[in-house]
């Protein structure tokens, strides 16, 4: 009891600062530790995210070491999945050989085949590892108390308010100060500290003496609790593991900021905040001890060295997932190389259709699909934006998601309206949408005002034993669609992009003809699709449909930044259709024939539909060519779902259909579809070196023919924005199975969501980043199986080595073993494989 | 009062739990191996016990109240009373426990103990209905703890996680304090009326007051009611445990809220007789009521994470369920039990769905403070249209001082409801739509109200005469209320003061109760 009677006196203590660390050098490590942290976007646009993203500067195994140490984290996943792997015989002795070979550097790895299979059927608890300490860490063992869940949920309570983006109405007051000074102003008031047990005053005190500025606040800290030069770093990273998802969000922060040309600071702030938790605390219980714990614990921080069994353990995981990944690795290249395509493209036969899809894996079960089902029609593999980089606002909004990847900035702002009315008419809907709205928000402060809350329930809770049979049976959405909300049903139908000049709230919506051919040339271009134009162009965006899914749009389309990739295919065929745009066109050598048309899409991902925009826009004389595709799209979808169904246990044949779709209206469904669960490779070839192979919707697809690509702009497009996104998904799926804990988001069923840009696993604790567990696992059996990407590229080698040069992004994801480059030949087999510092080997098919 | 068969065809209301029970133990025992059969024969049970409860509440309706004979000897043994009350509750729970296992189908679907879920939550269930249906102290009493210990185990579902655990350890101290409360409630109310049937303590409690002879066991027995009414209840200070138990799946949180949490209120309305005898318990209704409805509500409003904001929100209406009993409204009090019991589990399940919500009706901000003349007009207009709808129903506000004073409650709520719809500018669209939806909710109200005194009336205890301090108390807590709302109205204007800048960091940590509720535990846990 002693313990929690803290009476502090300042003489108790004795500082002195450490000359030796300077302020430059701690400046130094705070950007160094900053910079380890990976972005969390929020979920109304949950965009994937590369976990290692920070660490993408040092070699996989080096990172493996770092992280156990910070984080506690596994970067592989539990021997018992390898060993399983070896027995099945899915993981050979030749596997197995062939990564001890590569990784001959690897310190205390297991030797030898036998050695490594012993170690993978080991039955010894896998190897626990001290992390570094923080003083809350010390403070913990100490006292008994758990000083380091007190800190994390007192600063994660704190941050939930100050961020909020709309789910509380009382915000924080000093919601519009930069973090630190809002996080001080409170903590002059908050009471917490002192009534969990951190002495009267004490902690006001203590947050009072600290300067005003972050940085400051921390270079006065880190000398307070003198940290050793050498184990800087690893202490503020740590600090910032500590509150691991606020950080990220602050990163995220910081990214957007950039991105626009700013800066942002509130990482830093988040660093101070939780730094003055450790002086507090460590002058709280100086007297009780901590003092001279810390003192002990804290050489942890510059003794990077790990015992040696820990670091066979480390070493002997990474061989058996380099091994598994070889396991993969032979079946794909084998699957490529049955298939024998003729090495002379022949001039083509024109095509009935051609239909562009998405990169995305879920795309190609269902263009294998579609190919099926028909021979005339040929697929396209392209990022789902389909270069059109915009920013959409919302009918009766000012401000509209960018509908990108994260990694460009929209270059067009296109508005929204309802087609086919007079400008009074729609100025009519907007104001009315904007006055349901307002109706709406005051139903909801009635419902959620203090006091009357109760005049609400009383009278009108009854009427949510409807909506509750109702939502159970899937005949209502809990909450209508936001892109359906106060709009009737027949205004709904003719809702649709503008790319005419509008002005909304200051700002000009729309695209000059100029852009627009601009636009068009360059989408066209990067598709590889400059002639040869079927009769009917099918731009298929993808969207999910899912209820109930605080992680709904980690499902829509990664490319549009987190949405559906509706209003980009909407936006494409608008310009795409006009005989102005294709006029220009034609002079700069893309020759649209007259009797093509482009048709806007959407694919389902979660029921396989595919649905067709805009159908009054294209021209009676293509009345059949549509029917027919509908058709064939229809048909496409049910083989897909019948694909799809397995890894959905659905075993009555007769019910897929309804069975999946019943899925997209579940409020109770955890797992509405797969996602992008499974996904190991990207490929980028013609689809002809592709076509009638079962990728099992683990590959990205994107067409590229490198002989149209005279200047290998478009390989260097593709080598740094679709092969880093692609990267970012897999490496998210990757950390979201390996260790859940620390890169996913923990069990569906507890989430609660703050802010309404993160979820928290239960009522407290940290912001949680990446996938929710039920994504990755069934229950069973990890249905994402961990695999860094396998890139496959048909491109001259001497072009690739060009552009990794030039990218050093790149250059570092590749050569520290984040993901794997190979390169195929004119038949579309793997030819040589990439193997770091420039340098590129034969690889025996 | 039926011929003796229908008494013995009571004996029926066992069987929904007994079944439960068997299942879970077969579950448990794992002779019933599969998860889905599991899920199947709860879902069954769930169905087919609303069928009977539907026609033993038939009878009920028709024919008055049925109570069990008691299975065991003398005093001693269980019983089972179905009258309005635990019928009404028995629909609730039922409609809401299938539900809830429907729910629970898919979404703890693969997580390698769903079925431990499914047969923590059929006991769980069974519990709750045993309760309701209690016909005398014994049942009651065991019932009670029942719940209690079943629902422990669905909030350490997950073991593993050990803020799961010490959520649970809080709810568990809490609970044993308010089991004891309720244990020396019994006792003395055996001891006074000499009998443990329900029925029979609470004709004798009325006839006690109306004698004007009341014995002070039972006087003390009321105070003792409300203490356990207040644990059960998650009133402050003790709301801790309730903001912490969102350690365990969604359903669980439903359940808890829609359910569990409101054994309080049902047990002070089961024993409204006996608490008439006691104007300290009324008072005490009244003032643990009226605080923590003002106070949770209000600390609602600070939350960012939807599931502590929803818990805050569930404290606040039991809070104000509490009041109502105070007030002697015992029929209202049901009636909102039932709604909230509803909305509530609406709200949990549909947590996930948050984003959107926002999404559609914009992010919360703080609004344009109305003008005075606003509050005014709307104030006036929501007093006429409360005139007019009783009028029109032929309601006289003005009978009973207890009524009219919650009536009044409710008029507040509704006049927020106006002022937030019709000011800053509201074109005339945005008035209409608002004033409408205020005329029907206070249609829907006034027609619930009579519905639920015209259903409940003879099975619940409404209205006492209330003495001056008792009926001081209720007006002082409308004035206060009111001023609540007025505030919160004028709360734009207020945020950045020094002082409300202060009360909104201790509002939002919630007075600091659940952390000095984590440091006595500590304390204790370190003491050992």
């Amino acid at each position: 009891m002693s313990v929690l009677e803290t009476q502090f006196s300042a003489q108790a203590v004795v500082v002195t600062p450490i000359p030796t660390v300077s302020r430059d050098r701690i400046i130094c490590a705070v950007k160094q530790a900053e910079q380890r942290i990976a972005p969390l976007w929020p979920l109304r646009n949950f965009v994937a995210v590369n976990p290692f993203l920070g660490l993408a500067d040092v070699p996989f195994a080096t990172a493996a070491q770092l992280l156990l140490g910070r984080a506690g984290a596994r970067m592989t996943a539990p021997r018992a999945f390898y060993a399983r792997l070896i027995s099945d015989g899915r993981i050979t002795d030749a596997d197995l050989a062939t990564a001890i070979a590569e990784h001959s550097s690897l310190r205390h790895a297991p030797k030898g085949v036998a050695e490594l299979k012993a170690f993978a059927f080991s039955d010894t608890t896998e190897a626990t590892y001290p992390v570094l300490p923080t003083v809350a860490d010390v403070a913990s063992t100490l006292t008994g108390i758990n000083w380091a869940d007190v800190v994390t949920d007192a600063i994660s309570t704190w941050a939930g308010a100050y961020f909020d983006l709309g789910q509380s109405y009382w915000r924080s007051p000093w919601a519009q100060l930069p973090a630190y000074a809002a996080w001080r102003a409170e903590a002059m008031h908050d009471r917490s500290p002192q009534v969990r047990g951190l002495g009267l005053r004490q902690f006001r005190q203590t947050v009072q003496e600290f300067p005003e500025t972050a940085l400051e606040t921390i270079v006065a800290a880190v000398k307070i609790l003198q940290i050793p030069d050498d184990g800087l770093e690893p202490y503020l990273h740590r600090l910032l593991i500590t509150i691991h998802g606020w950080a990220s969000y602050a990163r995220y922060l910081r990214w957007n900021a950039e991105l626009y040309g700013g800066e942002d600071s509130t990482l830093t702030d988040l660093l101070a905040i939780r730094i003055v938790w450790e002086v507090a605390l460590w002058k709280s219980l100086a007297g009780k001890g901590l003092a001279e714990a810390w003192h002990k614990r804290k050489q942890e921080l510059s003794d990077v060295r790990l015992a040696e069994h820990v670091q066979r353990a480390l070493a002997g995981d990474i061989l058996l997932q380099r091994a598994f990944e070889k396991s993969y690795q032979r079946q794909l290249f084998t699957q490529l190389g049955s298939k024998q395509t003729a090495t002379v493209v022949q001039q083509r036969q024109r095509k009935r259709v051609q239909a562009a899809f998405c990169i995305d894996v879920r795309s190609e079960v269902f263009r294998r699909a579609l190919e099926t089902v028909s021979s005339e029609i040929e697929t396209i593999g392209f990022a789902g934006f389909f270069g059109f980089p915009i920013e959409y606002v919302p009918l009766a909004e000012v401000h509209g998601g960018a509908q990108c990847p994260v990694l460009l900035t929209p270059q067009f702002v296109i508005a929204e309206t309802v087609e086919g009315k007079p400008e009074q008419e729609v100025a009519a809907i907007v104001a009315k949408r904007a006055m349901n709205q307002r109706v709406a928000k005051a139903w909801r402060m009635f419902k959620f005002g203090p006091v009357s809350c109760f005049g609400f329930v009383g009278p009108v809770g009854l009427a949510y034993v409807r909506k509750l049979l109702l939502d159970t049976l899937g005949i209502t959405r809990p909450v209508p669609h936001p892109a359906q909300f106060g709009l009737d049903a027949r205004t709904r139908a003719h809702v649709a992009p503008t790319l005419d000049p509008w002005i909304i709230d200051g700002r000009t919506t729309g695209m000059s003809i100029e852009q627009r051919v601009a636009a068009a040339a360059g989408a066209l271009k990067a598709m590889s699709l400059t002639d040869n134009f079927a009769r009917m162009v099918l731009l298929a965006g993808h969207g999910s449909t899912t209820v109930n899914n605080p992680h709904a749009t980690a499902l829509d389309c990664g490319a549009c930044g987190g949405h559906t990739g509706e209003a980009n295919v909407r936006v494409a065929v608008r310009i795409l259709n006009d005989s102005e745009v294709r006029a220009r066109l034609c002079e700069q050598g893309i020759m649209i024939p007259n009797d093509t048309v482009f048709v806007a899409g959407l694919h389902d991902t979660t029921t396989d539909d595919v649905i067709i925009f805009d159908k009054h826009l294209i021209p009676a004389s293509h009345a059949a060519d549509l029917k027919q595709l509908e058709a064939d799209l229809a048909a496409a979808g049910r083989l897909a779902r019948t694909e799809r169904a397995v890894l959905f246990k659905l075993d009555r044949k007769d019910r897929i259909d309804k069975a999946i779709r019943h899925r997209s209206k579940d409020w109770s469904q955890v797992r509405p579809e797969w996602g992008l669960a499974g996904c190991a490779a990207f490929i980028v070839a013609p689809r002809d070196h592709t076509a009638g192979i079962k990728l099992d919707g683990r590959a990205f697809l994107h067409s590229y023919n490198w002989q149209q690509d005279t200047d290998f702009s478009v390989l260097e497009l593709i080598m740094t924005a679709p092969m880093i996104v692609a990267s970012w998904i897999n490496l998210q799926y990757y950390g979201s199975t390996v260790d859940n804990r620390v890169f996913g988001s923990g069990n569906k069923t507890l989430h609660n969501v703050v802010g309404t840009l993160g979820v928290l696993e239960g009522n407290s604790g940290d912001l949680r980043v990446g996938l929710p567990w039920q994504s990755v696992h069934d229950g069973s059996k990890y249905v994402h199986e961990p695999l860094r990407l396998h890139v496959l590229i048909e491109a001259p080698i001497d072009a690739m080595t060009a552009i990794i040069a030039k990218h050093e992004q790149v250059r570092q994801l590749l050569d520290n073993g984040w993901l794997y480059l190979f390169a195929l030949d004119d038949r579309g087999n793997v030819s040589h494989k990439y193997v770091g510092h420039l340098q590129w080997e034969p690889c025996g098919t | 009062m039926g011929s003796e068969l229908v008494q013995t065809g009571a004996l029926l209301g066992y069987l929904p739990s007994l079944l439960l029970i068997a299942v879970a133990l077969l579950a448990a025992s794992n002779v019933l191996h599969s998860v889905d059969l599991t899920f199947q024969l709860g879902r069954l049970i769930g169905i087919g016990s609303f069928l009977l409860f539907l026609g033993i509440g038939m009878v009920v309706f028709t024919s008055g109240p049925m109570v069990s004979p008691i299975i065991g000897s003398g005093e001693i043994g269980l019983q089972i009373r179905f009258d309005a009350l635990s019928v009404l509750l028995l629909w609730l729970v039922i409609v809401l426990g299938t539900l809830l296992i429907q729910f629970s189908r898919n979404y703890l679907n693969g997580d390698p103990r769903q079925k431990v879920f499914f047969l923590r939550l059929y006991l769980t269930i069974a519990a709750v209905l045993l309760m309701i249906s209690s016909g005398n102290l014994w049942q009651l009493v065991l019932a009670w703890i029942g719940t209690s210990l079943a629902l422990h185990e669905l909030l350490t579902f997950y073991p593993e996680r050990p803020r799961a655990i010490r959520a649970a350890r809080k709810k568990f101290i809490v609970a044993r304090v308010g089991d004891l409360c309720l244990i020396i409630a019994a006792v003395l109310l055996f001891r006074d009326f000499g009998t443990t049937d329900i029925g029979a303590i609470r004709d004798a409690a009325s006839a006690a007051l109306a004698s004007g002879n009341i014995p002070n066991g039972a006087a003390t027995a009321a105070i003792f009611i409300v203490f356990a009414a207040s644990l059960k209840s998650a009133m402050f200070p003790f709301h801790g445990w309730l903001l912490e138990v969102m350690e365990t799946p969604t359903p669980v949180s439903a359940l808890l809220h829609a359910g569990l949490l409101n054994a309080g209120i049902f047990l002070v309305v089961r024993f409204g007789e006996v608490v008439f005898l006691s104007t300290p318990a009324l008072m005490m209704l009244i003032a643990i009521g009226g605080f923590t409805a003002i106070f949770a509500s209000s600390a609602m409003i600070t939350q960012s994470s939807v599931k502590v904001s929803l818990a805050y929100s569930s404290a606040a209406h039991m809070a104000f369920m509490i009041m109502l009993c105070g007030f002697g409204a015992h029929t209202v009090a049901i009636m909102h039990l039932i709604a909230h019991s509803c909305y509530k589990a609406h709200a949990f399940l549909s947590s996930g769905s948050i984003i959107e919500y926002v999404r559609n009706t914009g992010a919360q901000r703080l609004d344009k403070v109305p003008h005075p003349l606003a509050l005014l007009v709307n104030g006036a207009l929501t007093v006429a249209i409360f005139l007019a709808v009783a009028t029109a129903l032929g309601i006289d506000v003005t009978k009973r001082p207890a009524e009219t004073a919650m009536i009044t409650i409710f008029m507040l709520a509704v006049a927020y409801l106006m002022v937030k719809g019709n000011t800053g500018k509201a074109p005339l669209y945005v008035i209409s739509r608002t004033t409408m939806m205020a005329a029907l909710v206070t249609v829907a109200f006034f027609i619930l109200e009579v519905l639920a005194e015209a259903l409940l009336g003879r099975a619940v205890a409404v209205y006492p005469t209330l003495n001056a301090p008792v009926l001081i108390s209720v007006w002082t807590a409308v004035v206060v209320f009111a001023i609540v709302i007025i505030l919160s109205s004028y709360l734009p204007a207020l945020v950045n003061r020094p002082a409300w800048r202060a009360f909104y960091v201790h509002l939002k940590n919630g007075f600091y109760a659940n952390t000095l509720f984590d440091r006595l535990i500590d304390m204790v846990r370190l003491a050992r």
